[in-house]
């Protein structure tokens, strides 16, 4: 069963057509129901816990097996367990383990957690058929990271449903676009694991789609919420380490401290308005109680509620929707903090899950089984044309990576002139533009030894300014023990 | 105004105002949920009453703190009581919902509390998250759920706990758990004509097992007949817990030699806690261990999912035999397995492993379907059918909403009355079990005698509850006793009374009647006719005002 079969239109309870939100914290599902005709979020639980997952995998040698999302988390290793987390973050590196006598890859991890999660539909109906599946992805996400996502979900078995990748912010408006009262502006907040992230969006209908242009985007790096997670799990740890008298904790304590922690951290965080809370700190012997005045959770938060309302002061008067999604939102201060500065805004509920019905929306929409224009989105700080030189006859080499933020750090590049002949150095820039390479500049390197032995390496990296402003910073970096450096370090800026 | 009242009301606005609730309760054993019928969605949500835990279903744990003698004691439910268990261990009471019907009191500071007090402060508690949810909320209507298998007075006593916690006027009824689930489910699926259901609900403390055959479907109207029901009302996941403590408990003497008599309560309380643990994660893992900090010297003992298995053979052994049972009890043995479209995993005791391994023996793996929200399901369905029973349910875009659903449920146990019969006692059936509530009831005409014309005034009925098939009377349970008085003086054999008994079609819960019917044509009836609700607590008196005036 593939994709392709739905050209008849024919969907029935059995044929699913996914969407699935992979962050690099936890991952959701939502399908397209065909009774309710509306993308419904698969809650793995079964209503007893959270609908989205830990992306988390465990390896346990001593049964030889591998174990996934909040068994995983809950199950910290103590012996020659190995926990594989942060997955998503680390894709387009081609990491490789070793577990036991074999090499395996990141990416077959990931295939191996994307089985279990995607086959876990199976459970609502054993008769399932995986027809189509659709994956966010956030805009920066390199194109190194998602062909090895890619590559898991073909190996998960998922090669003839995978239909491609949506940028996230694709999949939120298009399940804006889902409602009947929207507006021509949308301000889209993302408060998510590593960062806060806002984007406001102006949309036209233009042919048969609609462009999304982002007028305005704001990016607080580290202002995401594991930074208060491991502020919290500190915290924690140092009411147990008071109530002991302990100086250090055994291997034991800081496995049930980081369970105690996972478990704990909504409780602390949500609970925030009312009148303190109370810890149980059942896993030792005596088991002990702390009680966690309002005051004391007021000073946590505190720094977190100022660093979030000056990042959303900036949107303070623009006349727009405003949906505001990702984990952080789910957290009552967080939701009083956005309430006090941009006022009654469109919370959306389980924040992981209507990326995941978006990304749904998508497929459906692709598929023909609902109706809804294309959703293309347009952002000025996104990088669209690549900068690079040409090696060899032809061959170009991009130095930064297409659709990142400007105001990401791009990777450096290494490379080894060719010194052998006598003119000096020059280095032509080009742009990868729609009408092809167009050469933008030519660098003047002098300064650089020449030997002939081809032992001249320069590092490069392109550095923007701004999305419209780029310099390209270029070092010797010797050649080990036998060429050291000359010390040339020089930035020129690109046209 | 009752639940009747605003029904009118809703129906003379056209709609229901934004601050009336229209709730459904599943009161579980483990967890219990509250949802409310949403009219924007125009369909149950459930109240996430966690705080934000990402945990929808509340812990049905009931804990009373008091810090000493002077201070006032205070009651905590929930998550908070689950927490703190190991804390306040003689006073947090679990697992309170299969102490129901039952006398079995819990004493907390000096008094003594029935089981559905302790089960109407976990009521209060969802009613109270509902309220505040919306501060303005007006209860408008409950529907309650119980397990099939309850009997008379653990319906009663659920009864009784939604009066405790304020809910008496505005219960429509009480609603049988695999009914609810399959109701939730019916609007999820589009359940096919003919279509032959096993409703499997395991949850902490029962397994409903319900066989439903769809005998009508049309594009308006669809009719689910239960043609099986089995299951056990004392067979769930606190039974493996149990099963788990006891090992536990045996690990602590090979290791230290101490015995569950030389270990503290808090200790005992939790060892409960770390066998649900080593439960729930080994269904996910293939082992586990548990660790014993509080053991002198400690020590961690590992389980495997095998060992474990094998720990609850017997048990799991039971369920396929109850699972065969209601199989074969569908259409006196004409269904097998292969009959079976689909059967449905609701309660959280279904994830261990074993059950659907075990289902999957009896039936095709193709045919185990788990239901997406089994934790919410039957709340979920308890809030359906109050919407239907307040008029309420149409869904324009859900293609199951348009369709009007009827179900056929059947009595679960025999009903009858203890008679006496050459100083033997024995069970007099009334109605049988399978009997579909709506025909569910019946009426015999008895002859009364006594040694005087005295004895003819009174009589003593005890109207009995036969839950398995074979059982002798001195296993039935009572329902209640009726205590008739005021019936004319008459000669010996000369009085024939009419009693009636019947099964309510919603609640199961048995009513009855008297009537004098007089001797033939020899004796005219008195006019005596009274009707009565029989409880395990209070003796239901039928007294005619002006009897005994009549002469023989």
């Amino acid at each position: 069963m593939n994709r392709l079969d739905f050209k008849d239109g024919a969907l029935t309870e059995e044929k699913f057509i996914i969407g699935v939100d992979l962050g690099n914290s936890r991952a959701a599902v939502a399908y397209y129901d065909i009774n309710t005709k509306k993308p419904t979020v698969f809650d793995v639980s079964g209503g007893y816990s959270k609908a989205s997952v830990p992306v988390a995998v465990e390896y346990i040698p001593e049964n030889d097996e591998w174990i996934f999302g909040e068994y995983a988390v809950l199950n910290r290793p103590v012996g020659g367990e190995v926990i594989f987390e942060d997955i998503i973050e680390n894709m387009g590196e081609g990491k490789l383990y070793q577990i036991g006598s074999k090499t395996v890859s990141l990416c077959y991890v990931l295939s191996l957690f994307l089985k279990e999660l995607i086959g876990s539909v199976k459970n609502i109906n054993p008769k399932a058929q995986i027809c189509a599946v659709y994956v966010s992805a956030p805009p920066y996400m390199t194109q190194k990271a998602k062909d090895e996502i890619k590559k898991a979900f073909f190996m998960a078995g998922y090669e003839n449903s995978f239909m491609g990748f949506a940028d996230e912010r694709e999949c939120v408006i298009s399940q804006y676009f889902e409602s009947e009262h929207r507006q021509n502006r949308l301000l889209l907040l993302d408060y998510g694991e590593r960062s806060i992230r806002g984007n406001l969006f102006s949309f036209k209908e233009e042919n048969d789609k609609i462009i999304a242009e982002c007028d305005l985007s704001l990016f607080d790096k580290k202002g995401g919420t594991r930074e208060i997670y491991a502020k919290l799990a500190n915290l924690f740890e140092s009411y147990y380490i008071e109530n002991n008298e302990k100086s250090f904790l055994t291997e034991y304590e800081k496995k049930e401290m980081s369970i105690f922690a996972y478990e704990h951290n909504d409780l602390f965080l949500n609970r925030y308005n009312k009148s303190g809370i109370k810890l149980y700190y059942n896993f030792c012997c005596p088991p002990f109680k702390k009680v966690v005045s309002k005051a004391e959770m007021d000073s946590f938060v505190k720094p977190f509620e100022l660093r979030l309302k000056r990042f959303l002061k900036t949107f303070q008067n623009e006349d727009c929707d405003i949906l505001a999604f990702g984990g952080g939102f789910e957290q009552l201060w967080a939701k009083s903090a956005a309430r006090e500065t941009l006022g009654d805004y469109n919370a959306v509920g389980a924040a992981a899950c209507i990326i995941a019905c978006g990304a749904c929306i998508i497929a459906c929409r692709e598929l023909g089984i609902v109706k809804g224009l294309k959703i293309e989105i347009y952002d000025k700080q996104q990088i669209k044309e690549e900068i690079g030189i040409i090696v060899g006859e032809d061959k170009f080499i991009s130095l930064c990576e297409k659709n990142t933020f400007w105001w990401q750090e791009q990777k450096k590049k290494y490379f080894i002139i060719d010194d052998s002949g006598d003119e000096d150095y020059r280095l032509e820039i080009f742009k990868n533009t729609k009408s092809g390479l167009v050469r933008v500049s030519v660098l003047n390197l002098d300064g650089l030894r020449k030997n002939g032995k081809k032992t001249v390496r320069l590092a490069m990296q392109i550095i923007y300014e701004s999305c419209e402003k780029a310099k390209i910073q270029i070092k010797d970096i010797g050649f080990g023990e036998i060429e050291k450096s000359t010390g040339f370090d020089k930035s020129f800026a690109i046209p | 105004m009752n639940w009747e009242d605003y029904k009118k009301e809703i129906e003379q606005r056209g709609s229901l105002p934004e601050d009336w609730y229209i709730l459904g309760i599943d009161l579980g054993t483990t967890n219990s949920i509250i949802s409310f019928w949403d009219n924007n969605s125009e369909k149950p949500e459930p109240i996430d009453i966690s705080n934000g835990f990402g945990k929808i279903p509340l812990p049905s744990v009931v804990q009373y703190r008091k810090d000493d003698d002077e201070s006032e004691g205070e009651w905590v439910v929930g998550e908070e009581a689950y927490r703190s268990m190991k804390i306040y261990p003689e006073t947090t009471i679990r697992s309170i919902k299969r102490k129901m019907g039952t006398d079995e009191t819990v004493e907390i500071d000096g008094k003594s509390y029935l089981p559905e007090e302790i089960s109407a402060k976990i009521l209060s508690e969802l009613i109270a998250h509902c309220q505040s949810l919306n501060p303005k909320a007006e209860i408008a209507a409950v529907v309650a759920s119980v397990p099939y298998d309850f009997d008379d007075s653990a319906k009663k006593a659920t009864m009784r706990a939604c009066e405790l916690a304020g809910l008496s006027d505005k219960l429509i009824c009480l609603i049988e758990e695999p009914k609810a689930a399959a109701l939730a489910y019916n609007f999820r699926h589009q359940l096919a004509e003919n279509e032959k259901i096993m409703v499997f609900d395991f949850g902490g403390g029962t397994l409903d097992i319900t066989l439903f055959h769809v005998v009508e479907k049309n594009d308006s109207h669809i009719k689910l007949q239960v043609i099986s029901e089995g299951g056990e009302a004392y067979h769930g996941g606190d039974n493996v817990d149990e099963a788990l403590v006891e090992k536990c408990y045996e690990f602590i003497k090979n290791k230290t030699g101490q015995s569950k008599d030389d270990i503290e309560v808090e200790n005992q309380v939790e060892l409960i806690c770390r066998a649900r643990e080593a439960k729930e994660r080994l269904s996910g893992v293939k082992s586990f261990r548990i660790p014993f900090t509080f053991c002198i010297p400690p020590f961690v003992e590992q389980i495997s999912r095998e060992t474990f298995e094998e720990l609850i053979e017997n048990f799991s052994e039971k369920t396929r035999k109850l699972v065969l049972k209601a199989l074969r009890d569908a259409y006196a043995g004409a269904l097998t397995a292969d009959d079976i479209d689909r059967v449905l995993l609701e309660g959280g005791s279904s994830k261990m492993p074993w059950v659907k391994e075990m289902l999957t023996g009896i039936f095709n793996t193709d045919k185990i379907y788990t239901s997406e929200t089994a934790a919410l399901d039957i709340s979920l369905g308890a809030t359906y059918y109050a919407a239907m029973k307040m008029g309420l349910l149409s869904h324009p875009d859900v293609e199951s909403e348009k369709v009007n659903i009827e179900f056929e449920v059947t009595v679960p146990h025999d009903i009858g009355f203890e008679i006496t019969s050459a100083d033997k006692k024995s069970f007099f059936t009334m109605i049988k079990r399978g009997t579909p509530y709506a025909l569910a009831k019946k009426s015999q005409v008895f002859t009364l005698s006594g040694d005087t014309p005295e004895d003819m005034t009174t009589f003593e009925l005890k109207i009995m509850e036969r839950i398995d098939k074979e059982d002798k009377i001195d296993k039935c349970k009572l329902i209640g006793e009726v205590g008739i008085k005021g019936l004319p003086q008459r000669q010996s054999g000369k009085t024939k009374l009419k009693i009636t008994l019947q099964v309510e079609e919603e609640g199961g819960m048995v009513k009855g009647s008297v009537e004098d019917m007089g001797f033939g044509s020899e004796i005219e009836p008195s006019g005596f006719k009274m009707n009565f609700d029989p409880s395990r607590f209070v003796k239901a008196v039928c007294e005619n005002a002006n009897g005994a005036d009549e002469q023989p």
